[in-house]
């Protein structure tokens, strides 16, 4: 049986991590309109990324913090041009990202075969913290969410991007015509959500094995977020991370790592039936 | 209808080289790889039938596939129910779930129900995984065979993979499948002309996962064990690749997908090409996808025609 004081740092970190993860999932869902269904992947490619950076080509941390975030912020910007922009329908959507998620995994399958690599923690030691000893990796994780959300908000509500985001998600047609280019939104937002599944890697793989899949239970979680939060909807994105971290850190201290999707799935179905529109009922939809 | 057609006399003609050719001598290699075949067709024309003309995506067939499997598996072992009545018995689990699963996503959007199928195996994995009663990570083993003899079961397969295809056909020429497509193709409008949008959508999904769940029972009982491994993206993937790849929105392009990847699959074996097939196989479904949507049947009609 686990500390108390333990499970509650830990469902502070996990909960912080999803949050900056999941925000990146439902910004791209409410302002571009599209359920990416490759998010997970763009998580286990930026792992991959730092692995190879950190363990094969044994760069500093600040290079590979910067190589990280430059390749995702890349990678979304053509992500978007490439492919996304053309995409209308939802399902054709869907299933277009899902093919290119197929893709990308079987492509790091190739190259790094199965194996589940580790990547050395970024951040070593441990420090205590209450009488409870913590590894540094973790604390360096939380500190940097944390910072990063109140960016994050302060980009999405405080500055003329953030208002033409806003304004794109409620409605595309009225931004355009007070001269915002939805365009340059979405693809800043595709940059954005990319980025933030690269630096949720970047966080939370060192310490740990590495997999191909690794990328589906991270979607999984993002889905059972927005689904909770509202799709589109920042601070519902951010209340319903910390109910589902927290949630799956006592389930997976105090019964079995086992059934924390079967938690998460339970929870989906539950909130779809009860109340579509997410616990706050500010969703678009 | 009536008239008897040359693609008919074609389709019989196939048939029976199908049902004959394993039996030749020196055939008997393609008999494991063929019946594996007809039961993966017969998964991709379940997956086709829902997605193909009731328009909604699955990314987890894998899911119905697995659970029909594992019940079947456990009736006919533990409880020494006889095999055909278990495959039934395991493919209408599945077809339960699928109802329990169905009712509170189907009546939103169709991209909540996708999200919701490519959940299930994960959680599936996970459970199967932690539970006893359901073998845990090992899987459970010496699940009885349909028929001892290998050629008879080859021919079991058969006849599934055609009762699948029958069934199908059936489906979509009722007045369920006209309210199918027409969910497809503009659910707002079949709503606004007194269709049931919900129920069609619920009745679809059920047909596919008992057709799904019977390959999958019928898959249990030819390997003799079933695992966790059931679950695994790329179980769920195949049917999707199949089906796009043949051509989704026919009735035969489920067939033919099937057909032209276990082929390729197990002729590239070799150990180079080995990891990268299955990258291949999504790469070459994602540009068939984007550049001819309707699959080699599409490319088959417009050459013959």
């Amino acid at each position: 049986m686990a500390e108390p004081l333990v499970v509650f740092f830990y469902g502070l970190v996990t909960s912080l991590i999803f949050a900056l993860y999941s925000v990146g999932f439902s910004l791209v869902f409410g302002v571009a309109r599209v359920i990416d269904a490759a998010y997970g992947i763009w998580y286990t490619t930026a792992a991959y990324l730092v692995y190879a950076l950190v363990t094969r080509l044994l760069l500093p941390l600040p290079v590979t913090v910067v190589v990280v975030v430059a390749s995702m912020v890349a990678l979304g910007i053509s992500y978007y041009a490439v492919l996304v922009r053309g995409l209308q329908e939802k399902v054709e959507m869907i299933m277009t990202t899902f093919l290119v998620a197929l893709m990308a995994q079987y492509l790091i399958v190739a190259i790094f075969t199965n194996f589940p690599w580790s990547i050395p923690a970024l951040f070593p030691g441990s420090t205590q913290v209450l009488g409870v000893s913590l590894f540094n990796q973790q604390v360096a994780a939380a500190i940097t969410a944390f910072l990063l959300l109140l960016v994050l908000w302060y980009l999405v509500y405080r500055t003329k991007m953030g208002l033409a985001i806003r304004a794109v998600a409620q409605d595309k047609e009225a931004a355009l015509l007070m001269g915002i280019n939805p365009d340059r939104v979405m693809a800043f937002t595709l940059a954005l959500s990319c980025s933030l599944a690269g630096i949720a890697a970047l966080l939370q793989a060192p310490n740990s094995v590495i997999s191909p899949t690794m990328g589906w239970p991270m979607l999984t979680l993002a889905f059972a977020v927005v689904v909770l939060g509202g799709m589109g909807d920042f601070f519902g994105a951010i209340i319903a991370s910390f109910i589902i971290g927290f949630s799956y850190q006592l389930i997976t201290n105090l019964v079995n790592p086992l059934y924390s999707m079967a938690a998460a799935l339970a929870m989906i179905l539950l909130v779809l039936w009860l109340r579509p529109r997410g616990l706050f009922g500010r969703s678009l939809e | 209808m009536s008239a008897v057609r040359p693609s008919h006399l074609a389709g019989i003609a196939l048939l029976v080289v199908l049902a004959v050719l394993p039996a030749l001598p020196g055939m008997r290699a393609l008999l494991f790889p063929l019946t594996l075949t007809n039961i993966m067709a017969t998964l991709a024309i379940a997956w086709n039938l829902l997605f193909g003309y009731a328009g909604l995506l699955s990314l987890g067939h894998s899911f119905f596939f697995g659970a029909a499997g594992y019940a079947s598996a456990i009736l006919s072992k533990s409880y020494g129910i006889p095999v055909p009545v278990a495959m039934v018995i395991g493919a209408a689990v599945s077809s339960g779930i699928a109802a329990l699963v169905g009712l509170p996503s189907l009546k939103l959007r169709g991209h909540y129900f996708v999200l919701v199928t490519l959940v299930l195996p994960a959680v599936a994995y996970q459970l199967t995984n932690a539970l006893d009663v359901l073998g845990g990570h090992d899987g459970i083993f010496g699940v009885p065979p349909l028929v001892r003899d290998s050629y008879a079961v080859y021919l079991g397969s058969l006849f599934l993979m055609l009762a699948s295809l029958v069934a199908s056909a059936f489906v979509i020429r009722s007045r369920l499948g006209v309210e199918m497509i027409s969910v497809r193709e503009d659910e707002e409008a079949a709503k606004a002309l007194g269709v049931d949008t919900p129920r069609v959508k619920l009745y679809a999904l059920m047909i596919s996962a008992f057709l799904s769940g019977l390959a999958g029972a019928y898959w249990a009982h030819l390997n003799g064990v079933i695992s966790p491994s059931v679950y695994e993206l790329e179980k769920a993937s195949m049917p999707l690749l199949m089906s796009v790849l043949g051509g989704k929105g026919t009735l035969l392009g489920p067939v033919i997908g099937a057909y032209v990847i276990q082929t390729l699959f197990e002729s590239l074996k070799i150990e180079a090409i080995a990891t990268a097939r299955l990258f291949v196989f999504a790469a070459a479904t994602f540009a068939i996808y984007r550049i001819f949507p309707q699959g080699l049947m599409g490319v088959l009609r417009r050459v013959i025609g």
